[in-house]
């Protein structure tokens, strides 16, 4: 549990970015998700990797804060990579023993290595860049068109709200138990299997009934401010879309579909 | 071989913008067998200093000694091996549901036989004044608030250490759990352990601590021990802290003009009839 920056918190700034509407960061992110999915290797993928660079320039977040999204995923991306490079077929480039490896090999590494940075930095400007409740509104307004066919848009969006709300607090509730247990001499670090796995039941069977008690406290607290569902409900911050947040839209598709085109 | 805290400084999220300077240049030690207390608002750092303390957490800058033993040694952290520390609410720490078994819980990973933590855990409960023979066997869940909380403090206890740090550990305790508190660090006190309590009701501290150290802003403001003066007290009363009742008496008569010291009980009781008669100030 590191005491620095946590994955996904939002990191307050004046940027460009930070200035758009919620809806517009979404829809952008979406657009570069597509993109980056469809672009092909090595030069579309390169080319489209500038304005993400663009993006994270103008974001005026600092970069290691990127490269913290990016560390959870390390393992991932790396046993992706080791496992393209040994057991693709095709062209030999080195051989040691049983293992060859292949250019396809190492060109499709790269390719699923830098498609899945770029995802991760996109979706880390996404959230840099954008509170969560901005976000949640955002995505209330993208999803209305859903509720003529029967869907609780609103519940299902106070549900991810609430879930993202507490978030950072069930880390920090975990980071504060996991040093508790530490004081009380529970290791996590050492000892057999046995005892490790018991160690991090010590972290959860409290960080669980923590989380059902707040569960309880938070339903106890929207009944009495008389709760009752989406239904006619408003709002404190309206969204509204500007004329900066249309041209950044329109400069961003224009931008993919040159490059994939 | 007291605690030695070295020129630590301690900041959160450091590189962000909700970088948060919690300690700044503390010094401070800790003597053996003492009675400490640390005092201040809340965010003024005590808790975290108690973590840098127990090494918990590493410091950014400085160093931590416990017993002549660093806690970065050659760019690695080391644990501290006696020293307790008590969380805040920590019966919301439990995880298993029989008393026995939540204290003897940490006693397992010193893989110590059955029969030595038996002891132990009999040991710890009679010090925070629960019979072992009626509570080995309670549920957890079926126990008071203040029950609870000290089979919390009998956890840590059970390991036995040298330095056992509290904190807050009067929060969400009735007048008779803060009494009984007193009483079990007094107990451990003569049972030679070293305490160490943060708190922010200075009332409570000067009770029963040797010495209090008054946190402000992340770094010691001043000290507070047995040997302070009045005018030491007189400071901390001008700076807008709480006292016991009995000490602001005593500064607000001074305040008015009468010359009383604190061991003068006739000049205080003479002081207060005074301003009830509304006599002319002395």
């Amino acid at each position: 549990m590191h005491r620095g920056i946590r994955v996904g918190q939002y990191i307050p700034s004046d940027s460009i970015l930070h200035n758009l509407e919620a809806r517009t960061k979404i829809i952008a992110s979406i657009f570069m998700l597509v993109f980056i999915i469809v672009a092909s290797f090595p030069y579309k993928l390169l080319a489209l990797s500038l304005p993400v660079i663009f993006l994270l320039k103008i974001s005026q977040v600092r970069f290691f804060i990127y490269l913290e999204a990016l560390r959870p995923f390390a393992l991932i991306i790396l046993l992706t990579v080791i496992l393209q490079v040994l057991l693709v077929k095709g062209t030999p480039c080195y051989s040691l023993g049983i293992i060859t490896i292949t250019w396809e090999g190492l060109i499709l590494a790269a390719a699923i290595s830098i498609r899945l940075v770029l995802l991760l930095v996109v979706i880390r400007i996404l959230t840099a860049t954008t509170t969560p409740q901005q976000l949640m509104a955002a995505l209330e307004k993208l999803l209305k068109p859903f509720t003529y066919i029967g869907l609780p848009v609103q519940e299902l969006v106070m549900i991810m709200t609430i879930s993202i709300r507490f978030i950072p607090l069930f880390i920090e509730e975990a980071s504060r138990l996991s040093l508790a247990q530490q004081a009380r001499g529970i290791d996590y670090g050492s000892g057999s299997i046995k005892q490790r796995i018991r160690a991090i039941s010590s972290l959860l069977i409290p960080l669980l009934r923590v989380a059902f008690n707040r569960a309880s406290d938070i339903a106890i607290a929207m009944e009495t401010r008389c709760y009752n569902g989406g239904l006619g409900r408003t709002y404190l911050h309206n969204l509204a879309m500007t004329k900066t947040d249309y041209v950044f839209l329109a400069v961003l598709l224009f931008i993919g579909v040159f490059v994939l085109a | 071989m007291p605690i030695k805290v070295n020129n630590v400084s301690y900041a959160y999220q450091v590189g962000t913008p909700y970088e948060k300077l919690a300690l700044r240049d503390v010094v401070l030690t800790i003597n053996d067998n003492s009675v400490v207390g640390l005092f201040g608002i809340t965010s003024s750092g005590k808790t975290t200093l108690l973590q840098v303390m127990a090494g918990l957490i590493v410091p950014q800058k400085g160093q931590v000694l416990v017993d002549d033993v660093k806690l970065i040694a050659k760019g690695k952290r080391r644990k501290f091996t006696n020293i307790g520390l008590v969380f805040q609410f920590p019966e919301t720490q439990f995880v298993l549901d029989r008393v026995y078994d939540e204290i003897a819980y940490g006693l397992t990973y010193q893989n110590l036989d059955k029969f030595i933590i038996k002891e132990r855990v009999e040991k710890s409960l009679g010090l925070v004044g629960l019979s072992f023979s009626t509570y080995k066997d309670r549920n957890i869940r079926t126990l008071s608030s203040g029950e609870k909380r000290r089979v919390a403090i009998a956890t840590i206890l059970a390991l036995d250490t040298k330095y056992i740090l509290l904190d807050e550990p009067t929060a969400g305790l009735d007048y008779l759990g803060r009494l009984d508190l007193e009483r079990l660090i007094a107990d451990l006190k003569a049972n030679d352990k070293t305490v160490v309590l943060v708190s922010h009701n200075l009332n409570y501290l000067l009770n029963i601590c040797d010495e209090i150290y008054i946190i402000a802003d992340g770094t010691i403001d001043s000290i507070i021990t047995n040997k302070s003066s009045l005018m030491d007290l007189e400071a901390l009363y001008m700076a807008n802290y709480i006292l016991p009742a009995y000490l602001e008496t005593v500064f607000k008569l001074r305040a008015r003009g009468y010359d009383i010291s604190l061991n003068n009980k006739e000049a205080v009781l003479e002081g207060i009839a005074k301003v009830f008669r509304g006599d002319n100030y002395a």
